[in-house]
């Protein structure tokens, strides 16, 4: 196996780049699904095939469209939000299929055959680039000196939005900030995962992780850890059965987490047992 | 002369076309015991989150003369969400002392450290330091959010409902704590418990959108009867406060 790795660039490519991802989704997936932003997370990320196709459409790297679609999106839905007047859910549905929709517009205004985008939708780890290794970590940089460096004023904000306001906290800054890491976090895992299967990549690793820690800073470090794990077995059977690796990371990441719910489920019958 | 700690005139609130509370002129004395009292949704949270700036209002609020909450501490209703999130009682004690600005790389020091666990002792709930919030009773959990609250030092504490969904035993026990508090704090305290009027209280506002009464802690039943809107079955007790005036045999 280690030989196979040396031997060909794009497996050594395709590690970097699962670490990459694993780091991110575990610093955002415990965020998001601590404050059940998982489905305005899966609305950002479809939003972003629109920015795909009008990327193959204007003959620039799709992923930069996806990029600022990604960004869009992310104010778009904070700033209706915080206005008011619709529901949440709603907003996020609509971001969602107008997102897809424009995409599917886009590539069919492109003339002759249209490329193919199957790679956006469910991730294919073992074709990323340069260019997308050299975007991954730099926004890899970005979300996690983001989150780590103000960690306390993160755990203020999340765990009580209104008491973090009464205290002076510019909790509206704090929100769009937060949407921002999401958007840029929903950009890296894309390449990896695809755009459908992105909300699993964030939250296995991140729910697997609160079975069996109740600490914040343990529960980033835990799925950052198993997000790795997921995603490397994820990639080696990808690379054995010849499956896309978005398919077999998901997979994986699923049973993952299964197995530590099933795990905690035996730990804690033993220990009451023993009490 | 006392100076008023709050000064509420004119205050008017809405969610939506509905009217929240109408026309509310309240002061609030400062070293006064305040407990807002009303039916489900008379108005009594609003009132707390328009001094905190948290709804939106007409009128005028003013905190020590000033339009700056920076003396107000508050303890937020408890909600079983937020009981989930992986924190420890130490960490949301010390999130208290956040500042206007964001502090990077900030780690607490130990002087803050020493303070939140003598303030957690004041309240007789050290022991808990380590635990997580998941694994504490509704009545640990409030007093952690008052602890919270007193990091900072306020002038006045605001809190809403602090004895909703606890048992009696540790409602008294809160009770009792904010009597201690008062004597150097102004407090101001929403709660449905009309037992709660009748220990350490020193002043009584009815809300139910408007203001139907505002005075000494002592209800009669003409009150209670504009507040509820139906005659209501009060049980009076403790000494020397009274909720219900004596009343004789005839009435």
């Amino acid at each position: 196996m280690i030989e196979t790795i040396l031997k060909y660039q794009f497996l050594q490519k395709a590690i970097l780049a699962s670490i990459l991802t694993s780091i991110v989704a575990g610093i955002i997936g415990v965020i998001i699904v601590q404050k059940k932003l998982v489905m305005m997370t899966g609305g950002i990320a479809h939003t972003t095939y629109g920015g795909v196709g009008l990327g193959y459409l204007l003959g620039i790297e799709p992923i930069l469209g996806g990029f600022m679609f990604a960004l869009g999106a992310a104010f778009g839905i904070g700033y209706l939000k915080r206005k008011g007047g619709v529901d949440t859910d709603i907003l996020i549905a609509l971001f969602w299929s107008l997102g897809m929709a424009a995409g599917v517009a886009f590539i069919g205004l492109m003339p002759g055959y249209p490329p193919d985008i199957t790679s956006y939708l469910f991730g294919n780890i073992l074709s990323v680039t340069n260019f997308d290794l050299i975007m991954m970590a730099v926004l890899t940089v970005v979300v996690t000196l983001s989150t780590l460096i103000f960690l306390n004023d993160w755990k203020t904000y999340l765990f009580d939005e209104e008491f973090a306001y009464v205290r002076g906290m510019k909790t509206s800054f704090m929100e769009y900030w937060l949407l921002v890491l999401v958007a840029l976090t929903v950009v890296v895992l894309i390449r990896a995962a695809g755009i459908m299967l992105v909300i699993s990549m964030l939250t296995a690793p991140a729910a697997s992780a609160r079975q069996i820690s109740k600490k914040f800073s343990v529960n980033i470090i835990l799925a950052v850890v198993l997000g790795a794990v997921y995603c490397l077995v994820g990639l080696g059977l990808s690379y054995v059965l010849n499956i896309a690796s978005g398919a077999t990371i998901i997979a994986v990441s699923v049973f993952g987490f299964v197995l530590c719910v099933i795990l905690s489920k035996i730990l804690k019958n033993k220990k009451t047992v023993k009490n | 002369m006392i100076d008023n700690a709050i000064s509420i005139s004119n205050l008017t609130a809405r969610y939506g076309k509905n009217i929240a509370l109408q026309d509310i002129n309240i002061d609030v004395k400062e070293g006064e015991f305040l407990a807002l009292i009303g039916p489900n949704g008379g108005g009594k949270s609003t009132l707390i989150k328009a001094v905190l700036g948290l709804a939106s209002y007409e009128g005028k609020i003013e905190i020590f003369g000033q339009k700056k909450i920076d003396d107000v501490g508050y303890v937020p209703q408890i909600s079983a969400a937020e009981k989930k999130f992986p924190i420890s009682v130490l960490e949301v004690v010390l999130s208290g002392l956040h500042q206007k600005t964001l502090n990077p790389f900030s780690k607490y020091s130990q002087t803050q450290k020493n303070t939140a666990m003598e303030t957690l002792e004041r309240l007789g709930i050290e022991k808990l330091a380590d635990r997580q919030i998941d694994e504490l009773s509704g009545g640990e959990f409030q007093k952690t959010l008052l602890c919270r609250a007193l990091l900072s030092k306020p002038k006045i504490l605001l809190l809403d409902e602090p004895t909703a969904n606890i048992d009696p035993s540790s409602a008294k026990n809160i009770y009792e704590l904010l009597k201690e508090l008062n004597k150097t704090i102004t407090i101001v305290m929403a709660t449905h418990d009309l037992f709660a009027v009748s220990d350490g209280v020193t002043r009584l506002a009815c809300l139910n959108k408007t203001l139907v009464y505002h005075g000494e802690p002592q209800l009669t039943l003409d009150t209670m009867d504009k507040l509820y809107g139906c005659p209501v079955d009060l049980i009076a007790h403790g000494i020397p406060h009274r909720v219900l005036g004596h009343h004789g045999e005839n009435e």
